[in-house]
């Protein structure tokens, strides 16, 4: 579709009443690609996306969609369209009129907006189901009717808010991969809000993490797990072992002092003022070592690997190990060692 | 643009004024009236302005604002001509100014620049200002001038501490009581015995383990569709001087007879008669609020049964007691049907407000002090509710949960409730049988009990002339003036109150608390009040339109719309926002997101409004017996008067047939939309809707 747009925030704030929702907040959707929000719930996703579609009016910065400044308009001037957490299916209509409401409603007429609506439809398998009432339907059929709905409009900017919360596990996975491969196929521009990590990680061609109001880190979602900038987007992105010591160099070798343990953490890039490091649970091996200060203390069978949780002078570690290799028993004394490029230096 | 155009249309065509002369506006003003003009010109200007778009739309929301104030105060103040009673051709005019300024103040950016609305909620204020706010502080500063129209605060005062308001003899000589006292004590008694009676009956139906409850619910739509003094009839055939039951005691158990019934004893009953379902229905709602698991878990943490009861279900029903008592108050302050009937010399607030203004007294001043007593004392009581409610939330926290069993009453609880339902409930039928039998024979009032049809034959005889049928029956005229007024004004009173809460549930703008408060003004105010503000207020020009059907429709659009409020905000409160979004987001307006999504959505709401406000507007009495006339009487205030005359069979027999009437309405109307529970679990059934009448 080429009637997609992009999307500009240029420090974007939303209050309400004192509470700052969205705080001087920037970023950019291009055309044709999904981006995700991403962050823990009440931080400011479903605000952000009410501000592009126009339920919300921003309280001050400007918002752009293609190269025109929509900030002052309401949301039946945008031509943007969502997808409800709840889906907001009208009831009171069938499938086909829920589907006709947006032409219609936009002046086209009946017998065409008839047309446009059955072959939304059938590009998303609904044909046959015109006639139900969305009482009649399943989650899942709610949930497309409710995108044939948000796209018969072929809008510049498509909208998803949390749309797979009302899903079981299973349907999930599938609703997520056929949205993405919809957006691939048609070439929409997709803002599309999520808490849920993996969801975020999966679909997008950039995730924007945001906390507590701000954009806390944007990026393609492989640089986001490998290198987050921040405790919290090392945590919040796949699980984290937060150490914190001082960085220590050795004979050529980076080595990371915490509570007097020596972590050698191979070939990083090491920022002046670093204080922490990540370390990602799966990316450590255990070495047995009848010397080390480190030791096992709990052993979680997976199924596909071993969750080990060591006591370490410093905290407690999680580490997961894959099944094929020996199992270590609990008090078991082991050394670190970290893949090359594994251990993330962080500042905050 | 179109609405200066067809304001401009009216002022050169149509009659400025109300009644008599035809003259158009254009046509008085060459008559010397030139500045009868400055309004149309107003909304001329404010029309070429509109080109301007945000530049100019402050000075259009002036231009409108003072069109509309140069409107009515030339309407008050003619400099040197005779006054006007404003008309067609004015109408438009100020509805054009409104329906401007509304849209000018969308474009300065008030109300989000929802044109719609701005519209709809500046239009609805306008009218509730004009229709409740102006006639009742009108009417109630009459308190502060005497009879010539100059102040004089002494008066009031004088008005104020009279003797027969506050005296307390009552208590210490056989000499009456006050009229605040008496009011004070028949509503709280009144208050106090629906309650008490409405909660054996819901314990009983909720938890009393009875096979069949359709009885109670039968019987407690009843007072829903009578009109407040057939009670207060009835009660004098069975139980005055010469009545069935009184005769019988004489009779038989030589009890002489007396006029006991008239006064409080008589008017309580009959108070508490109307208001005990309507107890019923708070008290049962809340009982089923209750979540059964509760009392389940208290059981399972070793508490007896009447532990259980005593320290779960009671806190928990606490503060609905407290509602239905308060509300069971307010009904008995506002009610006017019973204590005219039945006072005989014990008077009350309602009765006396009447009195002064319809009797030989005819004191506008000592009304309004009456009425601002009454208003004052109904005021506190919704006001001492809102403050006990708003800290008692806890019965809607726990809101759900129908998983686990009520546990059944206490035995001693099951046997006393038993004990004073089943009597009350035999009273309820002989009463109703009263009036089901009273029209048909010569006078059940003296035991005189020969069928005959005379009273109908008198009330609704129909003859077959050469020129079609002729509806001769002296009862007709009213009751199709009944019909016709209640017919009207339904549809009236459920837009405007369907919509009023459609912008208070979905939108947020300046003024919005203003807004909440005045079109929820009308529910507090007693309906005695309203007719004597609108009897002093629309008498003169600017807008005289007593005396004509005009004001009876009116009338009751204002009174009832806040049914129509309450039920479109219990409906809306469950119909998601996000379904106005969806609608928005897909490119429709206000206007069609409104016709399309809400109204459908509140089919049940509306139809339950239309139902109740067509109900209403037939049995109201308290604010109509002001404003009918002989050309426009009313069904109610045709029975009152033949009680007076001591008419009871003809006053019986009309009773019977409204009732079954509305019972005929009620049921078809329920049959066509389907909705079996209309009236009971409906939102309008909610007690504080009921409380409108
Ligand atoms: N209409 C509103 N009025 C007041 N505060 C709001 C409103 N909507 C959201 N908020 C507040 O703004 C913050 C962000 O909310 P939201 O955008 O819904 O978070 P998220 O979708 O990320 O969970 C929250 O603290 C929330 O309480
Ligand atoms: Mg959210």
């Amino acid at each position: 579709m080429t009637r997609a747009a992009s999307v500009r925030f240029v420090n974007v704030s939303k209050l309400y009443g004192g509470v700052r929702a969205v705080n001087d907040v920037s970023f950019e959707v291009e055309a044709g690609t999904l981006v995700t929000l991403l962050g823990p719930s009440g931080c400011g996703k479903t605000t952000t996306l009410r501000l592009v579609a126009g339920l919300e009016r921003a309280s001050s910065g400007k918002i752009f969609i293609g190269d025109e400044d929509v900030t002052a308009l309401g949301a039946a001037e945008r031509d943007v369209s969502m997808v409800f957490q709840s889906y907001a299916l009208f009831p009171h209509m069938n499938v086909l009129e829920n589907v006709m409401y947006g032409p219609l409603a936009s002046g086209v007429k009946q017998a065409d907006a008839q047309i446009l609506a059955r072959e939304k439809l059938a590009l998303l398998g609904l044909s046959g189901f015109e006639s139900r009432l969305p009482s009649e339907l399943s989650g899942g059929q709610q949930q497309r009717v409710a995108v044939a709905r948000a796209i018969v409009l072929e809008p510049r900017v498509l909208l998803f808010d949390e749309p797979l919360s009302n899903l079981d596990a299973r349907l999930r996975r599938k609703v997520r991969d056929e949205i993405r491969e919809l957006q691939q196929r048609l070439g929409l521009t997709v803002l599309y809000v999520t808490h849920d990590q993996q969801e975020a990680l999966a679909v997008s061609d950039k995730v924007i993490v945001m906390d507590n109001a701000v954009i806390a880190q944007e990026g393609a979602p492989e640089e986001l797990y490998e290198r987050p900038c921040s405790r919290f987007l090392a945590d919040f992105i796949g699980e984290s072992n937060l150490i914190d010591g001082i960085f220590h160099f050795e004979g050529g070798r980076t080595m990371f002092v915490a509570n007097g343990v020596s972590i050698p953490v191979g070939d990083v890039r090491v920022p002046p003022d670093a204080r922490t490091i990540a370390l990602r649970p799966d990316r450590i091996r255990l070495r047995k070592a009848a010397s080390s200060l480190i030791e096992v203390r709990r052993r979680v069978y997976l199924g596909h690997a071993w969750e080990y949780t060591l006591a370490a002078p410093f905290g407690e570690i999680l580490t997961i190990t894959p099944i094929r290799e020996e199992a270590l028993a609990i008090g078991q004394k082991v050394e670190l060692d970290i893949d090359a490029g594994a251990a993330i230096p962080l500042m905050r | 643009m179109a609405a200066a155009a067809s304001a401009a249309a009216c002022f050169v065509f149509t009659p400025w004024a109300f009644v008599g002369d035809a003259r158009s506006g254009l046509a008085w003003t060459f008559a010397g009236r030139w500045l009868i003009a400055l309004p149309i010109l107003a909304s001329i200007l404010a029309a070429v302005l509109a080109r301007g778009g945000y530049a100019t739309a402050r000075l259009r929301v002036a231009c409108a604002a003072f069109g509309l104030f140069w409107l009515f105060a030339y309407g008050f103040f003619p400099i040197g001509q005779p006054s006007l009673a404003l008309g067609f051709g004015a109408a438009v005019v100020g509805a054009a100014l409104v329906w401007q300024g509304a849209r000018a103040l969308a474009a300065a950016g008030a109300f989000k620049a929802d044109r719609w609305v701005a519209t709809t909620t500046v239009s609805i204020f306008a009218a509730v200002v004009l229709f409740v706010l102006f006639p009742v502080v009108q009417a109630l500063l009459a308190a502060f001038f005497d009879r010539t129209g100059a102040f004089d605060p002494m008066l009031a005062f004088q008005r104020f501490t009279a003797r027969d308001i506050w005296a307390t003899d009552c208590f210490y000589s056989d000499r009456s009581c006050g009229v605040v006292l008496n009011s004070f004590l028949l509503g709280a008694l009144a208050g106090l015995l629906s309650t008490l009676l409405g909660l054996a009956f819901a314990l009983l139906a909720q938890r009393g383990g009875l096979k069949n409850t359709r009885i109670f619910d039968a019987l407690s739509i009843l007072p829903i569709i009578t009109p407040p003094f057939v009670i207060a009839m009835a009660l004098v055939v069975l139980f005055g001087r010469t009545g069935v039951i009184t005769t019988l005691l004489d009779t038989y158990f030589f009890i002489p007879r007396s006029r006991w019934i008239y006064g409080l004893p008589g008017v309580l009953i009959a108070q508490v008669l109307s208001q005990t379902p309507l107890s019923y229905m708070i008290l049962r709602g809340a009982l089923q609020g209750i979540a059964p698991s509760l009392e389940e878990a208290a059981q399972t943490l070793r508490a007896s049964r009447w532990r259980t009861f005593s320290t779960v279900t009671w806190p928990l029903l606490r503060p609905a007691v407290a509602a239905s008592i308060l509300l069971g108050f307010v009904e008995s302050l506002a009610d006017f049907g019973n204590p005219v009937v039945l006072g005989g010399s014990f008077e009350v607030l309602s009765t006396k407000i009447y009195f002064a203004v319809a009797g030989a007294q005819n004191d506008p001043g000592r009304a309004a002090i009456l009425a601002l007593i009454l208003l004052a004392m109904t005021l506190s009581a919704f006001w001492t509710q809102s403050m006990w409610l708003g800290k008692q939330s806890f019965v809607t926290v726990t809101g759900k949960g129908d998983n686990g069993l009520p546990p059944p009453l206490p035995k001693n609880v099951r046997r006393a409730a038993l004990g004073v339902v089943i009597p009350w409930v035999i009273l309820t039928i002989v009463l109703y049988g009263v009036i089901a039998v009273g029209g048909f024979v010569t006078d059940i009032g003296r035991g005189a009990m020969t069928p005959t049809f005379k009273h109908f034959m008198t009330g609704f005889s129909i003859e077959s002339t050469n020129s079609g049928l002729f509806f001769s029956g002296s009862a007709w005229d009213s009751f199709f003036v009944t019909v016709g007024v209640a017919a009207l004004a339904a549809p009236i009173t459920t837009l405007i109150g369907i919509l009023t809460a459609y912008v208070l549930s979905r939108h947020n703008f300046i003024g919005r608390e203003a807004f909440e408060f005045v079109t929820m003004l009308a529910f507090a105010i007693p309906g005695t009040v309203i007719g004597v503000a609108y009897i002093a207020a629309f008498n003169t020009p600017p807008i005289e339109i007593a005396g004509t059907g005009l004001i009876l429709v009116i009338c009751f659009v204002f009174r009832n719309m806040p049914v129509g409020v309450r039920a479109g905000l219990a409906a809306l409160s469950q119909i998601d926002k996000s379904l106005d979004e969806a609608s928005t987001t897909l490119g429709a307006g206000t206007g069609t997101t409104v016709w399309r999504v809400i109204l459908p959505l509140l089919k049940h709401a509306i139809v339950a409004t239309l139902v109740f406000s067509f109900v209403h507007a037939m049995t109201a009495v308290s604010a109509i017996v002001f404003l009918v006339t002989a050309r426009y009487n009313m069904a109610t205030a045709y029975i009152v008067n033949r009680v007076d005359a001591g008419e009871y069979p003809l006053a019986i027999a009309y009773s019977s047939l409204l009732i079954l009437f509305m019972l005929l309405v009620v049921v078809s109307i329920q049959l066509l939309v389907g909705e079996r529970k209309l009236g009971r679990r409906g939102a309008v059934a909610s007690p504080v809707t009921l409380g409108a009448r």
